[in-house]
């Protein structure tokens, strides 16, 4: 299949996958700042830049997600609808 | 109760939907980088951990967003699908159905259904009894359940 033309029908699913891939990175970004310090003064931000905006980025990811299935489910129900007021649809 | 409104577009959400899940998304966001800009910028604990809070609560904030979002895509795409095939009430059109009802199917169907079945509405039908459908391959259909 064309990247192109997967990249343009799903365009959600793919931005879904970015934000989960850099929700991950956040997440071990984070993860690596805290654990090259012992000061707590200077983990406290990486929990902020890495654990929270982490876990925000990957929820932006699954609300994508939710959206391309359920976008996804609506127009099977737009071409049912065709089908049942027009039989000879396609 | 309200009658749940199916969006009309082509997609299940409405404007005000979309405005909700930017607005929440964008205030949970610069909650975040809020709380990390005044947690980097101080060195007592104690500070932070308000900073953290706030940080907390952009998330809070984000996911109430998120949430309302998904539910309310959800509820569009139900009430469209009780729209296009409404829950038969019970000891009507879920009951089995009799000997003398005719079930249908037609060509290429993989299913059998009852005769006013909305999935073979203008569709060259042909009638036979439950058990020559399943002689022949067929399942029940699953939305006007022809059970046998």
């Amino acid at each position: 299949m064309d990247l192109l033309n997967y990249v343009r029908n799903q365009w959600d699913r793919v931005a879904a996958w970015v934000f989960v891939v850099a929700g991950a990175l956040a997440l071990l970004t984070g993860w690596l700042g805290i654990s090259r310090t012992a000061y707590p003064a200077e983990q406290n931000p990486y929990i902020i830049s890495g654990g929270l905006a982490g876990i925000f980025l990957l929820g932006l990811g699954g609300v994508l997600w939710l959206s391309a299935d359920l976008r996804d489910e609506w127009r099977k129900l737009d071409r049912i609808e065709r089908r049942l007021s027009d039989p000879d649809s396609p | 109760m309200s009658t749940p409104v199916v969006a009309a577009g082509p997609v299940p959400w409405r404007l005000a939907n979309l405005l909700v899940l930017w607005v929440t998304l964008a205030a949970g966001a610069t909650l975040l980088v809020l709380a990390w800009w005044g947690a980097s910028a101080t060195a007592d604990q104690s500070s932070q951990v308000a900073w953290i809070n706030l940080g907390v609560c952009g998330l809070i904030v984000a996911g109430v967003g998120i949430t309302a979002w998904v539910l309310s895509g959800r509820r569009a795409v139900g009430a469209r699908r009780m729209l296009l095939f409404p829950d038969p009430s019970p000891g009507t059109d879920a009951s089995p159905a009799d000997e003398s009802e005719p079930l249908v199917t037609a060509a290429h169907l993989t299913r059998y259904h009852r005769s006013g079945c909305p999935m073979v509405a203008g569709k060259r039908t042909r009638a036979a009894s439950a058990a020559r459908h399943r002689a022949a391959g067929l399942e029940p259909c699953g939305v006007c359940r022809p059970i046998q």
